[in-house]
């Protein structure tokens, strides 16, 4: 019963936290347009004013591959830059996540500048603990590697193409299912870290130990969410497919629904930290 | 008078028989080789073992000291091979990569003449190719005992043993399917004047060899299916041993592969040619092609498909695409000469998939094939087009590719587009075909060959030997995209007519023969009457990038009054000599409508260049309606094209009619007042929001 009270509770907050989801949209986008900004501006360049090769009739995403091989000399210093950009994202995004983690587990109303204060406060404890998680997270791949190697057995001595479909998604729903149990305790290390302003280790030390008594139950309720995060998503693609590209109608509602799954993603990551944070609190005290 | 007249009749009969006879005993003699091999598999080992029977004739006038055999099993020997060497070096496109226990080999174990002398010592591995490699063992010089003199034929007697590879290219064994090809010594190709051309097994060519006859008796175990070229003529059961023994017989190919498996599906249909296509369609050929009907009408040809299990339910797809490919490829470049065409879904795991042989084909498909996406479709009718491009027109592999790959490829894709339109682009994740979810763009074979021209222009020629290009990527895109695209260049601009005239010889007269570069591009200038030399200079043997565009569009309003000092006398001097009005300087009262200077400015930023005999149309639209023509030779690097209209440009088109499918940038051909904003907008904003989600992801990890 508490897992479905702790996943109603978090569909619940996570709504009410909505103007957090905004904040982190905006510097979604921010942050997106700037990396995309050379590739929109070769497009423009190209194809601002072309008829897109007639009376050579090709197909539009043919005609922007041309234009990017055509380009080829320019994609090496982009993706060297956009491999810099993402290391300083990478602490940028631990950075944010202190602030979505802060602003969430918060009971005061959500502003900017308390995003902002809660992320520089938490950031070097958040930094640490995913130091903290590597050798978790090779234990992790190491028991992954042990699991699959029946299927790699599996596929060796096939003799026809099932096997081998059939056990490469199973290797990616293991894979999935593991990464859902480094995500959940990471989560569960950070919400007490906020919740009981703790440091890194004694953080550790009561996740362990509460992961002990209701390991399954909280998996439960992760992969409850993650399920209904995965439906929706695929809501979303289904949605898309409604809308033509080529009618001015078409290409707006595609970028409404784009820019909404975005939103939708960062309100269903509020969602899950809401709901670990309640299924927590209620078992400890319990 | 009777006794006389029966005479005569009998004397013209014989004469006539004789000359028949003599008539095919020329022809046979036309083919330097004949094959007799009676070969086991034996699967316990993995292994082959085989006894042959080589004649060959010296139809040259040089004494032939030697033979030299092909040993291509041994390229898979060893990590010294050549092609292991080759292999090595590559490092995105790894097509082979030796593993331990998947070794492949060729023994030679008895080689003797057909009076009993033994020439195995005089037998030695030789490295033609450069640079030269002492451990590779591909190339078997015999020397013979004295030389063949012109006309003289040898038989040599050989027994061999092959270790079949587990992972080799083109050949290979997966538990009990085997696929065999290039699994007997084979001798190269003498020619006249210069010796023997028989390179080694380089991992970027593929095969040469003498138009032969061929008698070969395959032993198998009892229960596996076996397909292989040429016709079944006898079966032989030996169940004592559990074997069988198949017997193929084909007459006038160049290579002889087979497979064999258990796990095979054995489905036999017939092509009929009156009932595939249809009197119209026979009709409109013969006009086409200027021949009479007959000449156009094709002949029935049994196919026989040997399908795995597990793609059973893809039958009828590999059979519809066959037929198209008999079809087509027969109607334009000449009538199927053999009786049967065996198609091969190749076992499972032997990476025999995707090649050719004469009067077999592998081809290949997976047990989730989306209907949208022509695969197996492609393969098939490329690989049967292999038939007529390597199979009966024998180029050299090895040094000239592209003489069957491109023009292939070519035919590949006309062959396509004729029988199924589009076809989308694959789309799969972990073995699931995304297609049945995701609509892929639908294109063309022409419209993605030409896409990889920019990337692949300045590294190689097309035509150059398999071995030297830079790498399997540039010879891959060179010897078959580059190579369709400029024949896809070609037939735009020579015409439908010409084009396919022109095909139609190339494929007729060098039937049967081994023909070069020069050869087709002789066939060319003769049927279309131009001197194309300097196409194929241009864009067969250079590495110059083609690229010619507008960069520049612009319309000003024309003043009505120009600025600036104007001596009256100087004013009326200039006017007398330019024979305008004497108000020269001062408005023109009479014109009302506003006149617009516009200029088009077209550049060649590429180094290859058209003939100036082949000028570049330029096709300019402007707002009223009107349309202006103009051509430029394309020689300088640019040039410019005035207008004085009342109206602006509204568009401009370089190459209006799409013949230059070679040209590497296709979108700055054109110019519009009014660009595709809504396809830009929404390619745009999706690339945003892949660029947001690959964001959150990452920062969704930390």
């Amino acid at each position: 019963m508490s897992v479905y009270k702790c996943f109603k509770s978090g569909i619940q907050q996570g709504f009410s936290r909505w103007r957090l989801a905004f904040y982190l949209w905006m510097i979604s986008l921010l942050v997106s347009l700037i990396t995309v900004v050379p590739l929109l501006s070769i497009i423009g360049k190209n194809l601002g004013h072309s008829l897109l090769g007639q009376p050579v009739a090709m197909p539009f995403e043919l005609s922007l591959v041309e234009i990017f091989l055509n380009n080829q000399t320019l994609l090496g210093p982009y993706i060297s830059l956009l491999l810099l950009f993402g290391l300083v994202l990478a602490f940028f995004s631990v950075f944010l996540n202190g602030g979505l983690f802060g602003r969430t587990l918060s009971a005061e109303k959500t502003n900017l500048r308390d995003f902002l204060a809660d992320g520089t406060r938490f950031f070097w404890r958040f930094f640490l603990s995913l130091l903290t998680f590597i050798p978790f997270l090779l234990i992790l791949l190491i028991l992954y590697r042990i699991l699959v190697s029946p299927l790699n057995l599996w596929t060796e001595k096939a003799v026809t193409e099932w096997p081998l479909i059939i056990a490469s998604n199973l290797r990616l729903v293991f894979f999935l299912l593991f990464w859902s149990i480094f995500r959940m305790s990471l989560d569960l290390v950070r919400i007490i870290l906020v919740k009981e302003d703790s440091r890194v280790i004694p953080s550790l030390r009561a996740t362990f130990l509460f992961l002990r008594q209701h390991f399954f139950e909280f998996w439960g309720l992760f992969l409850l969410l993650g399920l209904v995060y995965l439906l929706l998503t695929l809501g979303f693609f289904f949605l898309g497919k409604l809308f033509s590209s080529q009618q001015l109608a078409g290409i707006i509602m595609t970028i409404i629904l784009g820019q909404a799954q975005v939103f939708f993603r960062m309100l269903a990551r509020i969602v899950f930290i809401s709901a670990e944070s309640c299924y927590y609190m209620v078992k400890k005290q319990n | 008078m009777k006794k006389k007249s029966n005479f005569l009749n009998h004397f013209f009969l014989v004469l006539l028989a004789f000359s028949l006879v003599a008539a095919a005993v020329l022809a046979a003699e036309e083919r330097p080789v004949k094959y007799e091999i009676s070969v086991e598999l034996l699967p316990e080992t993995q292994m082959i073992k085989a006894r042959e029977t080589i004649t060959w004739t010296n139809l040259t006038q040089d004494y032939v000291p030697d033979l030299q055999l092909h040993l291509y099993w041994n390229a898979f020997k060893n990590e010294l091979s050549t092609l292991a060497r080759e292999a090595r070096r590559e490092n995105l496109f790894r097509r082979y990569s030796p593993k331990k226990d998947s070794w492949g080999w060729i023994k030679v174990l008895s080689l003797t003449t057909a009076d009993g002398r033994d020439l195995i010592n005089k037998a030695s591995f030789i490295s033609p190719d450069e640079p030269h490699n002492p451990d590779d063992e591909t190339v078997l010089r015999v020397e013979l005992p004295e030389p063949l003199a012109p006309g003289q034929s040898i038989r040599l007697n050989l027994e061999f043993q092959g270790k079949v590879p587990a992972n080799g290219l083109r050949t290979g064994v997966y538990r009990d399917g085997y696929f065999i090809s290039q699994w007997f010594p084979k001798p190269g190709v003498y020619e006249e004047g210069k010796g023997w051309n028989c390179h080694e097994y380089h991992l970027n060519s593929e095969f040469y060899a003498d138009f032969a006859d061929f008698l070969v008796r395959i032993t198998v175990p009892q229960n596996f299916v076996v397909g292989a070229c040429g016709e079944e003529v006898d079966r032989a059961l030996d169940p004592k041993n559990g074997k069988a023994t198949y017997t193929y017989r084909q007459d006038n190919i160049h290579d002889f592969a087979w497979t064999a498996s258990p796990r095979f599906l054995k489905i036999e249909r017939w092509f009929r040619g009156q009932e595939e296509v249809t009197p119209e369609e026979y009709q409109k050929m013969s006009e086409l092609l200027g021949l009479p009907l007959e000449e156009v009408k094709l002949p029935d040809v049994k196919m026989i498909l040997l399908i795995e299990k597990q793609h059973r339910k893809q039958a009828d797809r590999h059979f519809k695409a066959l037929r198209a490919a008999i079809k087509y490829y027969g109607l334009w470049c000449g009538p199927y000469p053999y009786r049967t065409i065996t198609m091969v879904d190749p076992p499972f795991r032997t990476g025999s998939g995707g090649m050719e042989y004469p009067t077999l084909f592998t081809a290949g498909t997976s047990v989730l094939a989306p209907a949208q996406v022509l695969s197996p479709e492609g393969v098939i009718i490329h690989e049967f087009g292999h038939g007529y491009w390597y199979g009966m027109v024998a180029n050299n592999e090895f040094e000239e590719a592209w003489l069957d790959e491109g023009i292939n490829t070519y035919s590949t894709g006309r062959v396509a587009a004729r029988a199924y339109g589009p076809g989308q682009l694959p789309l799969r994740f972990n073995g699931l075909p995304l297609n049945w979810f995701i609509k892929m763009p639908a294109t063309y074979d022409w419209q993605t060959d030409r896409l990889f021209i920019s990337t692949i222009t300045r590294l190689d020629p097309v035509v150059n030997p398999s071995w030297k290009f830079y790498n399997s990527g540039s010879y891959s895109l060179n010897v078959y995209m580059r190579a369709s695209t400029c024949l896809n260049t070609l037939e735009r601009l020579l015409g439908e007519k010409t084009w396919a005239r022109v095909m139609r010889t190339y494929q007729q007269r060098y039937r049967f023969k081994h023909p070069k570069t020069e050869d087709f591009i002789r066939v060319v200038n003769e049927v279309s009457g131009k001197d194309l030399t300097w196409f194929f200079d241009e864009f067969f043997r250079s590495t110059k990038d083609f690229d010619y565009g507008i960069s520049q569009v612009q319309s000003q309003l024309k003043p009505e009054k120009w600025s600036g000092v104007f001596e009256p006398a100087l004013a009326g001097n200039f006017a007398a000599q330019k024979g305008q009005t004497k108000n020269q300087g001062k408005p023109d009262q009479k014109t009302k409508e506003k006149i617009y200077q516009s200029t088009v400015v077209v550049r060649r930023y590429g180094e290859a260049r058209v003939s100036p005999e082949e000028k570049i149309k330029l096709k300019v639209v402007f707002t009223d309606g009107s349309v202006e023509w103009r051509e430029w030779d394309g020689q300088g690097r640019w040039a410019r094209f005035e207008f004085e209209k009342p109206a602006r440009i509204k568009q401009a088109l370089l190459d209006p009619d799409g013949i230059w499918l070679m040209d590497s940038n296709l979108a700055n051909n054109s110019y519009t007042e009014k660009g595709p904003v809504a396809r830009i907008v929404s390619a745009s904003t999706n690339l945003l929001w892949l660029m947001q989600n690959f964001w959150l992801t990452l920062s969704h990890l930390l």
